[in-house]
């Protein structure tokens, strides 16, 4: 599911609660006012009877003009023994404007000078759609503007409110656990705000610290491993100048040799990543791809005779980059010996490159490689003993520095990386 | 041809002492900055192997003295600190070369060979061995002042062999001067033992007086018939 925006969700909840309240709001009001209309119209026909008996009496059991003046008077002798007052509402057709409207009715019986009567009194009484109407019609205007104001208002006041918060997410976005900046995010109004500050700084502080300290123990182990390396390998040399020894026991020397080399190896290689790391590679030129490109496939010429690989370029000629020529050679020579490495007999290697990207493919025998490992340090494929597993975060940290993007893709037989500059 | 020697470790020190007996160099050690510091007052030295971490000092004082004095001709750095502030720094005092830690023999006899190439105007970077006559710079060879169609792989493992006669030079080492760092080992002997190969029949089609020789399969050497 889509992340909703904070903002839009208290909103639209706010906007539902508002909507269920102002309908309550609707019905209590309605049937309030109702009952009200009804209570006076009642109490407006129960004052007409009573005049109208008063009349009625003083009259002497006739209909005084006065009473006719209310049409909707009338009054006649009852067969029904029984006094009492009962309220009604009823619909009367209106010639006039041709439509049945809504009156009040009061029929009661009642005991006038000893004989029985039925009165009847109608008077017309506000209209129930009427009243919704109005209430429709009011209740709608305070919504809109309750609606626009809470609109307006959570806005401005959550845009003020929320501005720290999104503060401290912008800053976290852009943190990165090796830039020498550390994180600071200041302190905010908002109580909670400021202890979410707090607690984001601390904890990136500690990131930071274990990075450094991982970094600093592998630089400082790797250079102090520089020297008892310097020694075995002098020694070695010197042994295998020695004209006394057997075959047996050079072979052994060689073995030792070999071994010294791969430590030696995995050491500069480490180094290599650390500096990358620290930025140490500073000095930028603009560098031509072709020469470069072509002077590396020279490195490789042996595995491509051996393994009968057609390496095709499509290069343009004045296709550059401006970067740490070092840097970019690395870059080079790792990827182009990664495809020659992972290529089969008789495969393919393509090189492309233009002004703003450089993509190698290349067929291999590994059919299956974990796109997001592939970068990691000490991932590898190959059961080579002599692969560290290293060349690509290489790759990887030198195109992290020079803001490159590089994607590893596979389609069809090709297996393919490519750096965007 | 004189070298002075500035290292703190003593395993390193007798190494380094038997390579320049090996070749030919005298040498004086010094193991600390004063003592080294005395030294370069005292002698000339054509060469001078100078580790920056000293138990006394920077290694870059040392090179500071050395400038004060115009004397920094023919020095080279090895340093276990394998970062370019001080490659820089080092070859801005007047530094001519900065080696790290480890390196192969031959590298470092290459450097040194490269100073005193440098610093000796009237040997133009050739080398002669036996009848042959490599120029560094046209990177051509010549046998009984016939040239000699190599390839460049096959010129720089003769140059390095040439460089290096006087001892046995390993195949990891050879591998690497060829390929760099980025190759792979076991495959790259396997190249290089097709690249030897190619070398001696061109060799010997030219009839140079010189073989190459494999040692126990450990490394190769040149040396003269």
């Amino acid at each position: 599911m889509k992340p909703i925006k904070l903002l839009t969700l208290t909103t639209r909840n706010y906007l539902i609660i508002f909507s269920i309240l102002i309908f309550l709001f609707f019905a209590i009001f309605y049937s309030l006012i109702r009952k009200e209309v009804l209570r006076s119209s009642d109490e407006i026909l129960y004052n007409k009877k009573q005049h109208g008996i008063e009349l009625f009496k003083r009259n002497g059991g006739q209909l005084s003009p006065e009473i006719v003046l209310y049409s909707d008077f009338s009054i006649k002798p009852s067969s029904k023994h029984v006094i009492g007052d009962k309220y009604s509402d009823t619909t009367l057709y209106e010639s006039v404007d041709r439509e049945w409207d809504e009156f009040r009715k009061l029929t009661s019986y009642d005991l006038i000078n000893g004989k029985y009567y039925r009165i009847e009194i109608v008077i017309p009484r506000l209209e129930t759609h009427e009243i919704i109407d109005s209430i429709v019609q009011s209740l709608i205007i305070i919504f809109i503007i309750i609606v626009i104001v809470f609109y307006i208002a959570t806005r401005y006041l959550s845009r003020k409110l929320w501005h720290s918060f999104y503060d401290t997410l912008e800053q976290l976005n852009q943190f990165k656990v090796d830039h020498p900046q550390e994180l600071t995010l200041g302190s905010s109004r908002v109580k909670e705000f400021d202890l979410l500050n707090k607690s984001i700084e601390s904890l990136t502080q500690r990131t930071r610290n274990a990075f450094q300290s991982q970094k600093q123990f592998i630089e400082n182990a790797s250079h102090e491993m520089q020297t008892p390396l310097a020694i075995t390998q002098s020694k070695l040399e010197l042994l295998i100048e020695d004209p006394n020894l057997t075959e047996h026991q050079s072979q052994l020397i060689q073995t030792l040799i070999n071994s010294t080399d791969r430590l030696t190896r995995l050491n500069k290689t480490l180094q290599l990543l650390s500096k990358i790391e620290n930025q140490q590679f500073i000095e930028q030129e603009r560098l031509l791809l072709k020469p470069l490109i072509e002077q590396t496939l020279t490195y490789f010429e042996e595995q491509q005779e051996n393994l009968r690989i057609e390496v095709k370029l499509s290069i343009e000629p004045n296709a550059a980059v401006t970067a740490n020529r070092m840097l970019v050679d690395l870059l080079l020579t790792n990827l182009i010996k990664n495809a020659f490495f992972h290529n089969q007999p008789n495969g393919r290697i393509l090189i492309e490159a233009n002004a703003s990207s450089f993509t190698i493919l290349n067929t291999s025998s590994a059919d299956v490689v974990d796109g997001d490992k592939i970068f990691n340090r000490f991932y590898k494929q190959s059961t080579n003993k002599d692969s560290w597993g290293l060349g690509l975060a290489i790759v990887k940290n030198i195109c992290t520095i020079n803001q490159w993007t590089i994607t590893y893709r596979k389609k069809d037989d090709l297996h393919s990386f490519e750096v965007i500059f | 041809m004189k070298i002075l020697i500035v290292e703190d470790e003593v395993d390193l020190i007798s190494s380094l002492v038997a390579f320049a007996e090996k070749e030919k160099y005298s040498c004086d050690v010094a193991k600390t900055y004063l003592e080294a510091t005395d030294k370069v007052a005292l002698y000339d030295y054509d060469c001078i192997l100078l580790d920056i971490n000293l138990p006394d000092g920077n290694g870059l004082n040392l090179l500071e003295n050395l400038k004060e004095v115009n004397k920094t001709d023919g020095v080279i750095i090895i340093s276990a600190r394998n970062s370019i502030d001080d490659k820089i720094k080092g070859l801005n005092l007047g530094a001519d070369d900065y080696l790290t830690k480890p390196f192969h023999f031959s590298e470092l006899n290459a450097r040194i060979q490269a100073v005193i190439r440098r610093k000796k105007f009237d040997t133009p970077h050739k080398q002669v061995f036996a009848n042959m006559e490599i120029d560094l710079q046209q990177h051509s060879v010549k046998i009984n002042n016939t040239p000699v169609n190599l390839t460049k792989k096959e010129f720089d493992i003769l140059q390095q062999l040439v460089a290096n006669k006087n001892r046995v030079l390993s195949r990891n080492a050879l591998a690497e001067y060829i390929w760099g760092d980025h190759v792979d080992h076991v495959e790259s002997f396997d190249f290089l033992f097709v690249h030897i190969k190619n070398l001696k029949k061109k060799l010997k089609q030219s009839e140079a007086s010189v073989e190459i020789k494999n040692i126990y399969g450990v490394g190769y050497q040149i040396v003269e018939l």
